[in-house]
Parts: C-alpha cells; sequence; structure tokens
C-alpha cells in the first residue's frame, strides 16, 4: 500500500508538485482508488468475516475447553476431598475382610484340628484295646493251659462219673 | 465224586425194592462188606471208572467180587446196574447212603458218643435210654474213645451235638474271660 502511495504520489508530481500538477491527476487517483475498493470490497470482507468466525469459534472453543477444565478441577478438587474417606473406607472394609478372613482361617484350623485330635483318639483308643485284648488273650490261654494239664493231672474216676452223670441229667432235661 | 442226591436216589429206590421182601439188612450188609474191599482195593474203583477198559471185561471182574462176597441175587443184580450206568466206582457213597435210608425207613439213629475214657455199663446204659426218649426214635450208639477230652460226653445225633465235655465247659469259661 505504502509502494502504490508512493507511485501516486510520484505520478501526481510528489508534495512538492502537488498543487501544480493539476486536477487529471487527482481524479485519476480517486478512479483509481474507486476501483480498487470495488474489486477488493468483497474479497477483503469476506476474508475479514470469516477470520472474525473463525476467531468467535476459537474463542468459543477456548471457553468450553476453560469450562471443561474448570469442571474437572472442580472434580478432582472433590475427589481428593473425598480421597481420605474413601481411604478410610477402604481401609475400613479391607480390614473387615481381613479380619473375617481369620475368623474363617481359625475357624477351619479348629476344626481341622478337632478331626486330627478325634482320629488321634480313636486310633489310641484302638491300639489300646487291641494291646488289652492281646494281653487279655495271653493271660487266658495261659490260664486254660495251667487249668487243663490241672485237671488232666488230676482228674479221679469219680470226677469222671461224676461228669458223665451230670450229662445224662443234662439230657434228660432237654425237651423232646 | 458221586452227588450225594444221586447216591440218595439210587438208595431209596433199592429200599423201596427191598423192603417189601425183607431183604434191606442182607442187602445193607452185603454192601457194606463190599464198600469196605472198595475202599481197601481202591484199583478197583479206578478200573470200574476207567472209560477205555471194555465193559466186558468190568463184567468180568465184577462177577469175579459177587462171587467171592457170595452176595444175594438182589445185591448182584444192583450192583449189575450200578455197572451199566457207570455208577459202580461210587459204591462206597451208594453203600453208605442206602444204610441211612434203612436206619431212616426203620426210625433208626445213630449217635456218637465221644468219652475221655470208656462209658461204664450202666453209664452207656442210662445214656442210651435219654438219647432214645429224646430223639423218640431207636438209638445206635457209636462209642468212641476220644483221648484229647479231658473228661465228659459228646453225643452227635446228625448235625446236632450235645456237649457235656469238660473242654465245652473250659471254652464257655474262656469266651467268658474274653468277653
Amino acid at each position: 500500500m505504502d509502494i502504490l502511495l508512493l507511485n501516486v504520489a510520484t505520478e501526481i508530481g510528489g508534495p512538492l508538485g502537488l498543487v501544480g500538477s493539476g486536477l487529471p491527476r487527482v481524479v485519476n487517483f480517486l478512479i483509481f482508488v474507486a476501483a480498487l475498493y470495488y474489486l477488493l470490497r468483497k474479497p477483503v470482507s469476506e476474508f475479514f468475516r470469516q477470520r472474525a468466525q473463525a476467531i468467535a469459534r476459537e474463542l468459543e472453543e477456548a471457553r468450553r475447553a476453560r469450562e471443561a477444565a474448570a469442571r474437572e478441577l472442580e472434580q478432582t478438587r472433590a475427589r481428593l476431598a473425598r480421597l481420605d474417606e474413601e481411604v478410610a473406607a477402604i481401609r475400613a472394609r479391607a480390614e473387615q475382610e481381613a479380619e473375617a478372613e481369620y475368623e474363617r482361617l481359625w475357624r477351619e484350623a479348629q476344626i481341622e484340628a478337632e478331626k486330627i485330635r478325634a482320629v488321634a483318639e480313636r486310633e489310641i483308643e484302638m491300639a489300646r484295646r487291641a494291646a488289652e485284648l492281646e494281653l487279655k488273650t495271653f493271660l487266658v490261654e495261659r490260664a486254660m493251659a495251667r487249668a487243663r494239664a490241672l485237671l488232666r493231672q488230676q482228674l479221679t474216676e469219680e470226677d469222671h462219673q461224676r461228669l458223665v452223670a451230670q450229662f445224662i441229667e443234662g439230657l434228660a432235661e432237654v425237651p423232646r | 465224586m458221586i452227588s450225594l442226591r444221586i447216591a440218595r436216589r439210587y438208595a431209596r429206590a433199592l429200599a423201596e425194592y427191598t423192603f417189601p421182601r425183607q431183604e434191606h439188612e442182607a442187602v445193607r450188609n452185603e454192601l457194606h462188606a463190599l464198600a469196605e474191599v472198595f475202599r481197601e482195593a481202591p484199583l478197583l474203583s479206578d478200573v470200574f471208572a476207567n472209560p477205555i477198559i471194555p465193559r466186558a471185561q468190568k463184567e468180568r471182574v465184577l462177577q469175579t467180587l459177587i462171587e467171592r462176597a457170595n452176595v444175594g441175587r438182589t445185591t448182584a443184580t444192583f450192583l449189575h446196574l450200578l455197572l451199566k450206568n457207570y455208577r459202580l466206582q461210587h459204591l462206597e457213597a451208594i453203600a453208605r447212603a442206602f444204610a441211612e435210608e434203612v436206619d431212616r425207613r426203620l426210625g433208626i439213629i445213630n449217635v456218637e458218643v465221644r468219652a475221655a475214657r470208656p462209658l461204664q455199663e450202666a453209664e452207656r446204659r442210662d445214656l442210651h435210654r435219654q438219647l432214645e426218649r429224646l430223639t423218640g426214635k431207636i438209638v445206635r450208639v457209636r462209642e468212641v474213645v476220644d483221648e484229647r477230652l479231658l473228661g465228659g460226653v459228646q453225643a452227635r445225633l446228625d448235625s446236632e451235638v450235645y456237649d457235656g465235655s469238660l473242654d465245652a465247659r473250659l471254652q464257655t469259661l474262656r469266651r467268658q474271660l474274653l468277653l
């Protein structure tokens, strides 16, 4: 634009020659300006309109982004404010669960221990009975062997007769 | 080994034949004697059981046996029937079954009496009387002295056992002590 004005100024004879160049140069200049205005009015206007719209859109987007950021910030602040509560709640829940788990494991361990104790007691009892029976059998067999030996040694003819008589009497009592 | 059922079937058939003719005692004794021969000479059973030996040859062996044992006609015919039916090798079992059948029909029961020492005559008589009263049958006692017994008497009637031995008392005592 500065170059164009310089050319125009030169064309009309510069500041010193203006007074003396005459009216045609001025008219020429005005026509030139008018043509320039006519040719550039629409594109420049459109350019500025679009530019204005773009700026407005960008401003709108910036506003929205700012609002979103503000909301996000607000939410974050709120979350941060609740964080302690959440941490406390999580901790309480974890403690409760740990307590419940501990109780469950303790109960299971007690039940298992009870089973083991019962099995051990049964086995001990069985072993005790087996040993008792073994000992008893041994003693009874010894006693029987001793009794047989004594009887064989000491049984008299009278004893034999008495045994036979008892048997016959016993038969007499058996119903037909 | 012949089944008891088959032996009893022959025994019943023979009893059916011999009882009306009053030959049962004689046939029983003859079969018993021949069964003894079979027991003492197991080869005889083998000969009669052997399917390779011809029937005629077995007939000759049987005829020789019959003549030497001098058995009656009924017994001889029965033996020939057994040979024909391939049962002669089981004569011992059949003779035993016949003896039991005869006893059953005569109302006789066999009782085995085991004692630690021989019974005295009075004891034997009393025992016999009590056994007959108990069974309601004629009792045939087979007395066995069993030295393993400490004392007392055991009487076995078919499947029943009356145990009056000292050993049984000791066993009862043993069971009680072990309870």
